[in-house]
């Protein structure tokens, strides 16, 4: 039983963690400008990123600007959408306002939950 | 040879010129006339043998950097659909034999087809050879060729001084380091008799398993996506069923490029050294460990090679090896983590090509274990589980396009469960040539579940794999997965029906004309 409580306490302070780590990413991004945030999403690009699992995470970062800033969305996918399709396409669709219509239907929050589910990676 | 049709005379010469569609056409009018199929085969192998050698899989380019150069598919063509027809019978069993030959004729002399200077699909499609420029009398890259192909290794005698395991040690080392003409030499010189055979296959199944890279990740050039391994059990398969005595351009054909650079032992030699650190026993492993895993262990391995690192794959297989769990145990969880990973994680066709290769892949290692009794066995459990997870990894650095994003099949499961069982794998077959992975995986997901049979199942995704043309990758996949459903030893193993679906309905494909199709029809309307 002990140990039971002990394991169910660590994931409450991962959860905690996780979720400062979640506000703290926000409102990084909130301040930052433009041209910053185009520097963070061309950290993903394959020859940038650190490793693919930095890289894989861009799902979840996009996930994030949607929403946070959705109202920066056409501003950054216009960088994006100007680029070599070959390159920057996808990037370019996960910007888009349709990648922003389907992102907001599949948010859910349960109820009792402090904020919509995240998911990790 | 002097009793024979002219056709055949014909066939050799429109091989030689890349003029595929003609070669097609001669192929299956001389099957029409019944000349025996394995003769035609072998005479379309023997005259391409001298033509598919690369100098090397790695070319130099002006700035001194290098690019990777495609190996010879050819064969792997002729492997799947020997395979397939054998299965399939009847009429159906001259589809893929038409394939093979509708390919091979546009597979010759790579490394000239890379510098537009001989047509084939790799100038015609993939170097885009039409469009750049070229010298004048060169083109049109689709054939027929205006100039004969190159030879780029030179056939050579037998060696045959040595004791037989002597030479196996030589052409083993020469293999690994790039001594062509020797390792050829001393493999001709021990195929040559029977007796030695057996070990010979299992020595050139080893040298092509261990060549493969540690990773893809930021590689480029320096990676061979398995493709020795598969070319040397092509090699193996094809002269056992069509004999040894006369199998002397399948040597040709394969066997040189073994030793071709860019060779990658890196990975071999993590797993040489993992294991003998952790198993003296090593050796005699494949018969010591005799368990199976639990559901719960094979969901821990497929989630460690799905998401982990490969040095988490590593350790993990050392832990299951300690378990005491079966080869076939770890090789099928292996299998099933690629499964999960094509039916429910990737999306972009093109993202499924490389993983496919890894498939292919783990298919020749468990041949290998399933057929022979080799002391370095257990490195190759390693070498599978490091593939796949490395192919998702390396797929992992590029971003998830939205536009690619598949429709759940569940939308579609209604519609399916609406087709009579006898119409659903009708439907299926349309599904798959729209390139419809929705539909394809409702429509198998409502056939898995009404009935237990499966060989119809089984044999229509075959099928309908066979109707892709240029592109042996889509029947190469599709025997792999039949292979693999008769072996495999989970209750899981209607996940390699659902991911051969997921494939042939998504994976990128170098044509979708069905202009081979349209030939068997035409030939074998009334065989």
């Amino acid at each position: 039983m002990d140990r039971l409580i002990a394991a169910w306490r660590l994931r409450n302070a991962c959860a905690m963690a996780l979720e400062q780590a979640i506000d703290a990413v926000e409102s990084a991004v909130c301040e930052a400008s433009d041209q910053e945030l185009v520097a963070l999403i061309e950290s993903f690009a394959p020859a940038r990123s650190s490793s693919p699992e930095y890289a894989a995470t861009l799902d979840r970062l996009v996930e994030l600007l949607w929403d946070t800033v959705p109202g920066r969305m056409p501003s950054l996918h216009a960088v994006f959408a100007e680029r070599n399709p070959r390159q920057w396409g996808a990037i370019a669709n996960m910007l888009a306002p349709a990648a922003g219509t389907r992102r907001e239907q599949q948010r859910f929050q349960p109820p009792g939950a402090r904020r919509p589910a995240v998911v990790l990676r | 040879m002097t009793d024979r049709p002219a056709g055949y005379g014909a066939l050799s010469e429109q091989i030689l010129a890349a003029d595929y569609r003609n070669a097609a056409s001669t192929f299956c009018g001389l099957v029409r006339e019944e000349q025996p199929v394995r003769d035609l085969v072998m005479h379309s192998i023997d005259a391409a043998a001298p033509f598919v050698q690369s100098p090397s899989h790695l070319m130099q380019k002006p700035d001194g950097t290098v690019r990777g150069v495609n190996y010879d598919h050819t064969i792997l063509g002729w492997r799947s659909s020997l395979k397939i027809a054998r299965r399939m019978g009847g009429r159906a069993a001259y589809l893929p034999l038409t394939q093979a030959i509708w390919y091979a004729p546009q597979g010759l002399s790579v490394w000239d087809q890379l510098l537009c200077d001989f047509p084939g699909h790799y100038a015609r499609d993939q170097e885009q050879c039409d469009s750049r420029e070229h010298p004048p009398e060169a083109g049109p890259f689709d054939g027929p060729a205006w100039t004969p192909p190159r030879v780029y290794f030179e056939d050579t005698e037998p060696v045959t001084d040595g004791t037989p395991e002597d030479r196996i040690q030589r052409m083993t080392l020469a293999f690994m380091e790039g001594r062509r003409e020797e390792s050829y030499g001393l493999f001709l010189g021990l195929a040559d008799k029977p007796e030695h055979r057996q070990a010979v296959k299992d020595a050139v199944l080893f040298a092509g398993i261990i060549d493969l890279q540690d990773t893809l990740v930021d590689r480029a050039a320096y990676q061979n996506i398995g493709h020795k391994a598969l070319r040397a059990r092509a090699m193996c398969d094809i002269a056992d069923d069509f004999g040894w005595d006369n199998a002397h351009s399948l040597f040709y054909t394969v066997i040189p490029d073994l030793g071709t650079a860019p060779r990658l032992h890196a990975l071999w030699s993590t797993a040489t050294n993992l294991v003998n650190m952790q198993f003296p026993n090593s050796a005699t492993l494949k018969h010591e460990n005799t368990a199976p895993m639990t559901e719960r262990q094979i969901d821990e391995t497929i989630d460690i090679i799905l998401w982990g690192l490969q040095g988490e794959v590593l350790a993990h297989i050392s832990q299951r090896l300690r378990e005491g769990k079966s080869f076939a145990a770890i090789t099928d969880a292996t299998l099933l983590a690629y499964c999960k990973y094509v039916v429910d994680v990737v999306e972009h066709p093109n993202a499924l090509f490389t993983p496919g290769h890894a498939w292919d892949y783990c298919n020749v290692v468990n041949s290998w274990i399933r057929n022979y009794d080799n002391p370095h066995q257990v490195k190759s459990l390693y070498f599978q589980a490091a593939f796949v997870n490395d192919v998702i990894r390396a797929n992992r650095q590029f971003p998830q396009d939205p536009a690619m994003a598949i429709e759940p099949p569940g939308h579609y499961r209604e519609w399916a469960d609406g087709h009579a069982l006898d119409m659903l794998l009708v439907a299926l077959d349309q599904a798959i040539l729209a390139q419809d992975p929705s539909r394809t995986i409702a429509l198998v997901d409502s056939y898995l579940q009404r009935t237990g049979e499966r060989q119809q199942l089984l044999s229509t995704l075959v099928f309908s794999a066979c109707r892709f043309q240029n592109d042996p990758h889509v029947q190469r996949h599709a025997i792999t997965a039949l292979e693999e459903y008769e072996h495999h030893t989970t209750s899981r193993r209607d996940e390699i029906i659902r991911a051969a679906a997921r494939y042939a309905s998504r994976c990128i494909k170098r044509s979708l004309e069905m202009k081979a199709f349209d030939l068997y029809q035409r030939s074998f309307e009334d065989a």
